[in-house]
């Protein structure tokens, strides 16, 4: 590879994005990643003995089912490639370099756009890939066109973010772009979850759309939403067509948006100078506990990206939630709908306490000063725990005047989620250094993962206790000594 | 004269590498001592274990009488810390920021605001009290640490590069804010690699390298000690000697 050619720099991507997390936060991944691979693979065994024998019929209901299986697919790539197009645009801070250097800015921008999209791509074929790999190794290789679809829309999803990015960077800045992604992310990923549950709870599902709507000409097998299906089914002109106009609208994209590429990517938030005139100093005097829980509370509140981490993280498991209200015919207060709730309530504490911690840009600071380092810990604890608790507080609430066990349970249940994923994410490592935009720091994926399994067994306990189960007890234990090894862990790592 | 900080056979290995070895200097109150050295010399790490931010494998510091490893508390309460990235809360205001650092010395209210009155007025910050620090440049930004440094009035101030990015007329209104803390009766340790500072400000200067003490005295006393020449020949004699 000569220096400075496109795989050059696409080596250089790949390697700042194989680097982007600790060296043990890498194995972390790569050992999840193993386990999805092997759980896909093993889904995928008794899916492909079923298609065996079975040929499939590009009717109506498969163009339907397909179609809207290659659209959820299409937004969650979308979701990540936006992501991921902020994170390389915004977040590391290396555009200035790259656009001092002699070489050509559309090269520049194409690798960097193409790295975005391989680790789109990568992601969505170690999530589904094992599962086509599977079905084809039983059923038939013309299964393996499922794999192509992934290709095609980790490509789109990338194109169409980088549009969406750059649009935003010049009517808004970058520091606004980053927290506008954050939303349209967490809302499309949001719809992803709950639109499948309305679709077959209001529609009726993919077959009787497919009744209803059939006779358009549109979802004929010659129709243009048919592709995906073909594609699915192995038919290698479908495939073709698919992979040419992701390709064709990928490599627009770089090449339309290189000019103003330059120009945006360089643009500064630049803050105006006011004089503060004859305004007083403010903020003076006061105990020493409020003192430092206000200025916690003005780091995060000021913080739109760790705000936004928040929000992402809790709208992720709303689809959790809305399912089991609607598996539950809209009953409330059933168990089922308790345990959905209280994993919600447990990942916004968790995300809250991490979003407090993460807010502490100087710890040196607070280390320099007379006071012992249990007393920022405190504070900061008390900080989190007092919104997330206050949520805890009114579902219970909600709760109660329907059932009191149901109340109890979001009450009991909750409130350990929040103070589990409180234990656990202060014993998290470190804040990463705030980039030169935005201050997006996340904590390790041990400690996400650790968080989870805590707040799954917190749920599970509130399930039990809501239907009256004499098991409860278990799933508790089960949390407590997950904080307990998790802790031990943190102590035992250098 | 008693000594404001005294330090005595400190030593700090990271991963078997000696950033600190036995390292011993005594500096009496009121002195401004410029700590010199090249990259790698142990400057910060001597500093930050001064500060209280890193605990020392062995040796003792005492700060104004204070063993500053038994009683951590009380030697920060005399102590300031400034480090060559400015400690500032890119969120908060500076008249937030100010009163937060007030807050965390437990300086009094009145003390406090007129103190910080007055040193931005004299940093030239007071018309942006009211700004985030945020939109800061990295000169401005270095200025309000520096207030926040001198807001509890510290008998100890340290600081590390306390010039790096500011500009002719910001680094003339620090230097003669430093030289007026001195007066005033501060000990004042700072690092440089801007020798014609040091030369200038400095009562006595400390050339170390490799984490170990090679000369120190007056400038007067270092020229003689290498033979004479400016502070950059003397400096590069004695640090090139120890290589």
């Amino acid at each position: 590879m000569s220096p400075g050619s496109t795989p050059w720099l696409m080596a250089h991507e790949i390697r700042l994005s194989w680097r982007a997390g600790g060296g043990r936060t890498r194995w972390i991944r790569l050992v999840l990643f193993s386990f999805v691979v092997l759980a896909m693979a093993g889904l995928g065994v008794p899916m492909g003995l079923a298609l065996r024998d079975h040929h499939p019929n590009l009717g109506p209901a498969a163009v339907v089912g397909v179609g809207l299986a290659f659209g959820f697919v299409l937004v969650m790539a979308f979701s990540t490639s936006l992501a991921f197009t902020a994170a390389g645009f915004i977040d590391r801070g290396d555009i200035d370099l790259l656009l001092c250097s002699p070489l050509p800015v559309r090269r520049l921008l194409t690798a960097r756009l193409a790295a975005v999209a391989l680790r789109s791509i990568s992601l969505w074929l170690f999530l589904f890939g094992p599962l086509f790999v599977a079905i084809a190794c039983l059923a038939g290789a013309r299964w393996l066109g499922g794999l192509t679809l992934l290709f095609d829309a980790g490509l789109t999803g990338t194109a169409v973010a980088s549009w969406l990015i750059v649009g935003l960077i010049r009517v808004m800045g970058p520091k606004k772009v980053k927290s506008t992604t954050t939303i349209v992310t967490a809302l499309s990923a949001l719809s992803v979850g709950i639109l499948p549950t309305l679709l077959n709870t209001q529609f009726g599902g993919p077959q009787r759309l497919a009744r209803s709507f059939g006779h358009l000409p549109i979802l004929s097998p010659d129709g243009f939403a048919a592709f995906p299906a073909r594609a699915l089914f192995g038919d290698p002109w479908a495939i073709l067509a698919l992979a040419a106009a992701a390709l064709a609208l990928f490599a627009a994209t770089t090449w339309l948006l290189a000019p103003s590429f330059a120009i945006i990517a360089t643009r500064s938030d630049s803050p105006s100078r006011r004089s503060a005139g004859t305004a007083p100093l403010r903020g003076f005097g006061g105990g020493l506990f409020p003192l430092l829980l206000a200025k916690n509370y003005r780091l995060l509140l000021r913080n739109h990206a760790l705000l936004l981490q928040i929000l992402a993280r809790t709208v992720a498991f709303v689809p959790v939630l809305a399912l089991n209200v609607s598996q539950s015919g809209g009953a409330m207060t059933s168990a089922k709908v308790v345990g959905a709730l209280v994993l919600v309530l447990g990942q916004a504490g968790g995300a809250t306490v991490w979003a407090f911690i993460a807010a502490e840009t100087q710890p040196d600071l607070l280390a320099s000063s007379p006071h012992p380092p249990a007393l920022f810990r405190r504070v900061r604890l008390a900080a989190a725990l007092l919104p997330a608790l206050t949520l805890v507080l009114i579902a219970a609430a909600v709760f109660w005047r329907r059932s009191s066990l149901a109340g109890l349970s979001v009450l009991a249940m909750g409130a350990g989620a929040c103070l589990s994923s409180a234990v656990i994410n202060t014993t998290a490592r470190a804040a990463s250094r705030a980039s030169r935009w935005s201050n997006t720091p996340r904590p390790s994926v041990g400690a996400q993962f650790a968080d989870m399994i805590a707040g799954l067994c917190w749920s599970s306990a509130a399930y039990l206790l809501a239907s009256g189960s004499i098991w409860t007890p278990l799933p508790v234990w089960l949390a407590l000594s997950t904080i307990v090894l998790w802790r031990e862990v943190t102590r035992r790592t250098p | 004269m008693p000594a404001a900080l005294t330090i005595r056979n400190l030593v700090k290995e990271f991963g078997g590498v000696r950033a600190v070895d036995d390292l011993s200097l005594a500096i009496e109150a009121g002195q401004l001592y410029a700590l010199l050295g090249p990259n790698g010399a142990g400057k910060t790490t001597t500093l930050r274990i001064v500060a209280g931010l890193l605990a020392p494998d062995s040796g003792s510091v005492e700060i104004d009488g204070i063993d500053a490893l038994a009683d951590p508390i009380a030697a920060k309460r005399i102590t300031a810390w400034l480090p060559d990235e400015p400690m500032v809360y890119d969120a908060l205001d500076v008249s937030e920021y100010l009163a937060f650092i007030a807050g965390l010395w437990q300086t009094p209210a009145k003390v406090a605001m007129a103190r910080a009155e007055e040193l931005l007025t004299l940093l030239d910050l007071w018309e942006v009290r009211r700004q985030r620090i945020g939109g800061f440049s990295r000169g401005m930004k270095q200025k309000a640490a520096l207030a926040g440094a001198l807001i509890h009035d510290p008998k100890l101030l340290i600081l590390d590069e306390p010039l790096t990015g500011l500009d002719a007329a910001a680094a003339r209104q620090v230097k003669t804010l430093l030289g007026e803390k001195a007066r005033q009766g501060c000990t004042i340790v700072l690092t440089t690699h801007i020798l014609d500072v040091a030369e200038r400000l400095a009562d006595r200067i400390g050339i170390i390298a490799a984490g170990t003490l090679r000369a120190e005295g007056r400038f007067d006393e270092l020229q003689r000690q290498a033979g004479g020449g400016t502070l950059e020949d003397v400096f590069l004699t004695l640090t090139q000697a120890a290589q």
